[in-house]
């Protein structure tokens, strides 16, 4: 009895003990970065090499997507926004712009779908719902299925500005939450077809030329569907939150990540 | 100080330290219950209810709430999870405790733990890579289907619902067994007129425990239903839940961004239609204790 008292008074001093200690290391600076989950991966590559240089700071990177990345930080509960989705009538603050470059969106078909070459309209007839068996597009007499990413996703966004010009996706699309997931159905759906960011190593599954265009690896500034991927700091925001979110836009690995950048883009660091 | 009056003082700090943390528990269950019943107090107010639990079309950037294919969604996968998978741990409890030897019970349930043990994203997977493929070679549709869902479903709650039947039989006295079976009584009326009969309340309660696992799973079920929002048309049709559509809709409308309150809606309802099935239970096992 005597020792269990003592294990609980153990425990509960431990607790405080760990809450003070990590009370003391919030005089650390902390720099949170909140958003597009495409863009996670790259800054959780490139981050350590930032920390070093700056030992007293600490940076945590979340996803959640696009929209959540700008409305955090439009309300302060991150200080770097991961977007791919520029912010509109949603944000208030003024945010500066650290635009990354340009990250393709492709269109993956299963190999079963024998055209590896669609018009634009065909494609957006296709994404709509309009389209619903492939020999509409030229192909094979088989039930398209759309994969699509849910609403909150950026390169969704995109595709239905760019490519649907502003109509909806068909609402009979099957949702995948993650890239990996909508990558795994498309290459194991007869019919599928569906939209991605690059990634390296997609095998597989056919992506589709469109119109008069193909894309090509070494070639990707001629592809006409990208996303840009940005990063969004309010402009009250320390030096260091201005430094950090510019260093993180003009990191050399980006390409790696399939993001390319564009010469002429202005740059909004100060 | 004597040592008397040193452990009194030490009680009295341990039990301000027991009272603290059920205090900040209950405080928590609390700020739960309010913070989303504030919100969907305000989703009701602005929306109505009748077009929102009747409504079928959901698009929340248009400003379109139906709620009915998701509560559809969840009702039918649930169901078809239970009823997939009651007979079965049924059968796995009679084989174990009736048929098999006693000995035999402790290894079941260490390899029926092992099973409850699996994260459900791996079950979500599995569901991905081997039922949605072999629905979709069997029927011709996309395979993302209800039906899907309720099977995976099925398989989740399977080892939890057989430990829980497992138990509900194993509490019949061996001897009562013998007894009806030295009467004269076969083992199948054995099983249907004294085992079954003799552990209803349990085996109910089990069910229930099984609903409210199969109603709160998301991951596992996102992966293989499709996330449709429209109304189901068949077991065979792609569709959403209430918790799948929560999490797909998370990121798209965070705290402050309108429609936001629609999550808070879809959350209470779950959480009432949980805590419905917990007093469910309660009454169940009130019942069989008197």
């Amino acid at each position: 009895m005597r020792n269990l008292r003592w294990i609980f008074l153990g425990a509960f001093c431990a607790t405080l003990g760990a809450s003070t200690s990590s009370g003391l290391a919030t005089t650390r600076i902390h720099v949170s970065i909140m958003g597009s989950t495409a863009l996670v991966p790259l800054i959780k590559e490139v981050l350590p090499e930032w920390e070093s240089k700056h030992p007293l700071v600490r940076v945590s990177v979340t996803g959640g997507g696009s929209w959540a990345g700008l409305a955090a930080v439009s309300k302060g509960q991150a200080d770097i926004g991961m977007s791919d989705i520029a912010p509109s009538h949603l944000v208030a603050t003024r945010l500066i712009k650290y635009p990354l470059g340009r990250l393709p969106v492709l269109f993956i078909a299963h190999r079963a779908n024998v055209p590896r070459w669609v018009s634009s309209h065909s494609l957006r007839e296709l994404f709509t719902g309009r389209y619903k068996n492939w020999h509409q597009a030229g192909g094979p007499n088989l039930r398209v299925v759309i994969v699509s990413r849910p609403l909150s996703s950026g390169s969704r966004y995109v595709v239905e500005q760019r490519v649907l010009l502003g109509q909806s996706l068909t609402p009979h699309a099957i949702i995948q939450l993650s890239n990996g997931a909508l990558y795994k159905t498309v290459l194991s759906t007869p019919g599928a077809l569906g939209y991605l960011e690059w990634r390296p190593g997609l095998k597989g599954v056919v992506v589709m030329a469109v119109g008069p265009n193909r894309f090509a690896n070494n070639r990707p500034t001629n592809w006409p569907y990208y996303t840009e991927p940005t990063l969004y700091v309010p402009s009250q925001a320390s030096a260091l939150v201005k430094q950090l979110a510019f260093w993180l836009s003009q990191t050399p690995k980006r390409e790696e990540f399939g993001i390319y950048p564009v010469d002429s883009m202005v740059q909004g660091h100060q | 100080m004597n040592v008397h009056q040193h452990n009194l003082r030490m009680e009295r700090i341990q039990h301000r330290i027991f009272w603290l943390s059920a205090a900040l528990l209950i405080g928590l269950g609390l700020a739960i219950w309010g913070t989303l019943a504030v919100g969907a107090a305000q989703f009701v107010l602005h929306h109505g209810l009748n077009r929102t639990l009747l409504g079928v079309d959901y698009n929340p950037t248009r400003g379109q709430f139906g709620l009915l294919p998701f509560f559809m969604g969840s009702v039918s996968v649930t169901m078809l999870a239970l009823a997939l998978a009651y007979p079965l741990s049924l059968s796995v409890a009679a084989v174990t405790v009736l048929m098999g030897k006693r000995a035999w019970l402790a290894p079941v349930r260490q390899g029926m733990g092992a099973l409850v043990a699996i994260p459900s994203v791996i079950f979500g997977w599995w569901g991905l890579s081997a039922v949605v493929p072999l629905i979709r070679q069997v029927s011709g549709s996309s395979g993302f289907s209800l039906l899907a869902a309720g099977l995976v479903l099925a398989l989740m709650i399977l080892p939890t619902l057989s430990l829980l039947t497992i138990n509900a039989f194993a509490r019949v006295p061996e001897r009562w067994i013998d007894g009806s079976l030295a009467l004269g009584a076969t083992p199948d009326q054995t099983l249907g007129r004294l085992v079954l009969r003799s552990v209803k309340a349990p085996l109910i309660e089990a069910g229930i425990v099984a609903v409210g696992r199969a109603l709160g799973e998301t991951m596992a079920v996102q992966m293989v239903i499709g996330g449709q929002t429209l109304l189901p048309h068949g077991l065979l049709s792609p569709a959403a839940t209430l918790t799948t559509e929560l999490l797909s809709d998370i990121s798209l409308l965070p705290p402050g961004v309108e429609g936001h309150h629609v999550l808070d809606f879809m959350a209470l309802s779950l959480l009432l239609i949980m805590y419905g099935l917990v007093l469910l239970v309660e009454r169940i096992r009130g019942r069989a204790e008197v």
